[in-house]
């Protein structure tokens, strides 16, 4: 009997660690140049400032699909990015799924459909047209290859906007006479950047005013020191119209501002005026970093950097150790390792005693590591961490798993490690698909943006959805042992009474949540309640409680239908939690998302699938008993 | 009585923690996430004005320095500008009235000295007139040492409003009706 069970564990490890690997994060490696004060230097994005490491992470992610490429860090890639844009669009980063977009754009087919910018530009050119009249049409009328187009075409804008956010200092190909280069002040060999030939750009001018005046305005008949003039004037027009609202590399600081998280992007030193003495010295430390990484020089790089980074505040320090731990991810594997060591324990106990002490550390250490991770962006948020459906996933798979741990400690039958183990490693894995879309560290709306209604309405809300989890689990742990006759009377007697006492428990977070939801409701949109779907979600979950432990309570439910009532629950939790957001309407539709109707669909469908055949096994075995 | 104490525990913990979260948001209100919030016109974190010199209208070698103990209006502009030109006068009437307490320092990009000559020359006698105030300074800039290198000019009109101790108070950038506004940027010394 061994041999059947050693196997089928086997292929559930074997699951295990492909979800984890699909998940997995490569490690890069370490670049030529010591980017460790690059990564910290300060940078304000999505009204938040930020180290230099998760931007370079959002913006690498948001065109590859991942935080690193061709074995070089997010970091290496944005330093290359910036101060060598020439090469950088030879790099293959833009990450095109859909075959019909790769068609339009003219665009070979490779194994890994990555492309570089350079190749991605004719077929831009050619599609641009059509992009104009799409941008007229709402996202919902949109077929899906016209919305990747789109999503192409707006990335290689992004782009283009972090390509030349330098582009004031870097030294420019083009050919200067020597008189130009006297009234410029620049020697026979010196380096000509947009900013020194802005500041003959009123000779240029006028000596244009001249020409023209002169020849009229073909240049063809014009000498050849007049065409250069022409040239000159041009060029420096086509570069500053290329760089017109570029305001995405928000790194340096505004000191005339009265906030002090004020940052400005280079271009906006010219192009708003927002120019001071201090950006003046600020600018002259990016020329220095610029200079060092295209001389290769990793001491002067180092040194650089180090000046603009300064002392990185403790929120940037924090963010710096969350995104190389990565705390999340290592959870995850530890609550699936968790799992799959009792699970492992409760059917080789004779033999595997010691997995099941493993087996309580990995769960200790995947809850210590997602506490951190919380705390951590509790530090750099400086609010409490649900306020995104991102976050809440985050926290529930954290308070479901603790509960579960409870519950373990009171009953000690090594089925609450288990459970915890399950709920840790699911939620982790629907946390960690989400975590691709852009910054999870988003600054919130307005109307979520108050602390007291954060830490009360929406933890108790969350507090309930992990309770209503480990209720389902225990459920479903109830349901499928019975099915199986592996657990005991006494041992079901247990989970029953264990789920009795979840089930009230998750009942009064829900319901509490749910009124303190509409208080605030009330407060911030002046009403109590508007029939939103976040709020019926709500609502349900509360109802659907409030049905079966009344249906229980007053003898209409047998056991078997409560147990699979409150099996049932993942799924009304599910919806409720983001199913309703997918509808994308309402006051409460700040947690849209796409992509997740299939799961939902598929996980309602499995639920009950094996909720229903589940209680009709163990209908069947009670009416055979009963006629034996 | 444990299930009812255990209850009663977490109602107490429940409050408690409402009571908490109340108390630390009234505490530390919600920081604005908005850049925009507040006047229009900024207070500077009050920089040095990095010194210069220059030679005025007058022929004289003049340094910024030497105008500590009063307000400086360092005025960027130039007669090829079309709003600098517009509010030109506005400006040099309002900082003559204003002597007392204020200097301005006018410095023009003009890629000749001819160009910037023939402006001035262009202008109102009264205004000429003024422009020779006492506490008027008008310079030329050719190689942007001063706008563009030490003050990272590079939109024209621009002003910036250095308080009497030589740090810089504000910035404004663009055209303003001086006669309306000097008082509110800079308020009279009683």
């Amino acid at each position: 009997m061994i041999v059947p069970r050693i196997r089928f564990i086997s292929f559930l490890f074997l699951a295990l660690m492909i979800c984890a690997g699909s998940a997995m994060p490569s490690l890069a490696q370490a670049a030529d140049v010591d980017t460790t004060y690059f990564k910290a230097i300060p940078v304000l994005q999505d009204g938040r400032v930020k180290p230099l490491d998760s931007f370079a992470r959002t913006e690498l992610r948001r065109f590859s699909g991942k935080d690193h490429i061709d074995g070089k860090d997010a970091a290496d890639w944005l330093a290359q990015t910036l101060f060598n844009p020439a090469e950088a669009t030879q790099e293959k980063i833009f990450r095109i799924e859909n075959a019909n977009t790769r068609h339009l754009l003219g665009l070979e087919e490779r194994k890994i459909p990555l492309y570089a910018y350079s190749e991605l530009v004719p077929g831009l050119e050619k599609t641009f047209p059509s992009i104009e009249d799409l941008v007229t049409h709402p996202d919902k009328n949109m077929a899906e290859d016209q919305k990747s187009l789109l999503h192409v075409h707006e990335n290689a804008l992004e782009y283009t906007r972090l390509l030349r956010s330098f582009s004031l200092l870097l030294p420019l190909d083009i050919s200067l006479s020597d008189s130009w280069r006297k009234k410029a002040g620049l020697s026979a060999d010196e380096e000509i950047t947009y900013l020194k030939l802005k500041k003959i750009d009123p000779d240029i001018q006028d000596s244009l005013k001249k020409i023209i005046r002169k020849k009229g305005k073909d240049p063809e008949k014009y000498s050849d020191k007049e065409q250069a003039t022409a040239m000159l004037g041009w060029q420096i027009s086509t570069i500053e119209s290329a760089a017109a609202r570029n305001d995405l590399l928000r790194v340096i600081p505004d000191r005339l501002s009265k906030d002090p998280d004020s940052y400005l992007a280079p271009w906006e030193i010219v192009n708003a005026g927002k120019g001071s003495p201090e950006t003046a010295r600020i600018l002259d430390m990016w020329q220095d970093l610029a200079v060092a990484w295209q001389s290769g020089d990793p001491q002067k790089w180092t040194a650089a950097s180090a000046k603009i980074a300064g002392r990185p505040s403790v929120s940037i320090r924090a963010e710096l150790v969350y995104n190389l731990i990565q705390p999340f991810f290592l959870s995850t594997i530890f609550y699936a390792l968790s799992f799959l060591f009792v699970l492992l324990f409760l059917s080789l106990r004779s033999v595997t005693k010691f997995l099941y002490p493993v087996s309580l550390g990995l769960l200790l250490a995947a809850l210590g590591l997602q506490g951190l991770g919380i705390l951590a962006r509790i530090t750099i948020l400086e609010r409490p961490p649900v306020g995104t459906l991102y976050e809440s996933i985050l926290f529930v798979g954290w308070i479901a798993p603790a509960f579960a741990l409870l519950l373990e400690w009171r009953v000690r039958n090594r089925l609450g490690i288990l459970c915890a183990g399950l709920t840790g490693a699911a939620i982790g894995l629907l946390g960690l698909s989400m975590a691709d879309e852009g910054d999870s560290m988003k600054v919130l709306g307005a109307v979520l943006n108050t602390r007291f209604w954060l830490a009360t309405h929406v933890l108790c809300i969350t507090i309930g959805y992990g309770w209503c989890l480990v209720s389902s689990v225990i459920a479903h742990i109830l349901l499928i042992g019975q099915a199986l006759h592996k657990l005991s009377p006494p041992r079901q007697e247990e989970l029953r009474r264990a789920l009795d006492l979840l089930a009230l428990t998750s009942l009064l977070f829900t319901a509490t949540g749910t009124i303190l939801g509409g208080i605030w409701a009330d407060q911030s949109w002046g009403r109590f309640w508007g029939w939103d779907p976040k709020e019926n979600g709500a609502l349900l979950i509360v109802l659907w409680l409030v049905w079966i432990v009344h249906g229980r309570v007053s003898g209409e439910f047998s056991r078997l239908i409560a147990t699979m009532g409150y099996a049932f629950l993942s799924v009304i939790v599910g919806l409720a939690w983001i199913g309703v957001n997918l509808l994308g309407v309402g006051l409460h539709s700040y947690g849209f998302t796409e992509g997740l109707f299939r799961g939902l669909g598929i996980f309602a469908f499995i639920e009950v699938a094996l909720i229903g055949y589940a209680g009709w096994s163990i209908s069947q075995s009670s009416r055979r008993r009963l006629a034996a | 009585m444990k299930p009812k104490i255990n209850v009663a525990l977490l109602i107490v913990c429940v409050i408690a923690a409402f009571a908490l979260t109340q108390w630390l948001d009234r505490a530390a209100p919600p920081r604005a996430t908005s850049l925009q919030d507040g006047p229009a016109l900024a207070i500077a974190a009050r920089d040095a004005a990095p010194d210069f010199s220059f030679t005025d209208q007058r022929g004289d070698n003049l340094n910024l320095s030497d105008f500590r103990g009063k307000y400086i209006i360092l005025h960027f502009w130039a007669s090829y500008c079309g709003p600098c030109v517009v509010e030109f006068p506005d400006l040099i009437k309002s900082t003559a009235a204003r002597g007392k307490d204020i200097t301005l320092i006018a410095v023009s990009s003009d890629t000749s000295e001819s160009a910037l000559d023939a402006f001035l020359l262009r202008q109102k006698p009264e205004v000429r007139k003024m422009s020779s105030a006492p506490n008027i300074f008008i310079t030329r800039d050719h190689k942007g040492q001063i706008t563009n290198d030490l003050y990272q000019t590079y939109r024209l009109p621009e002003t910036i409003i250095i308080n009497a101790d030589l740090t810089i108070r504000e910035k404004i950038v663009g055209a303003t009706d001086w006669s309306r506004r000097i008082d509110q940027i800079i308020p009279p010394t009683r």
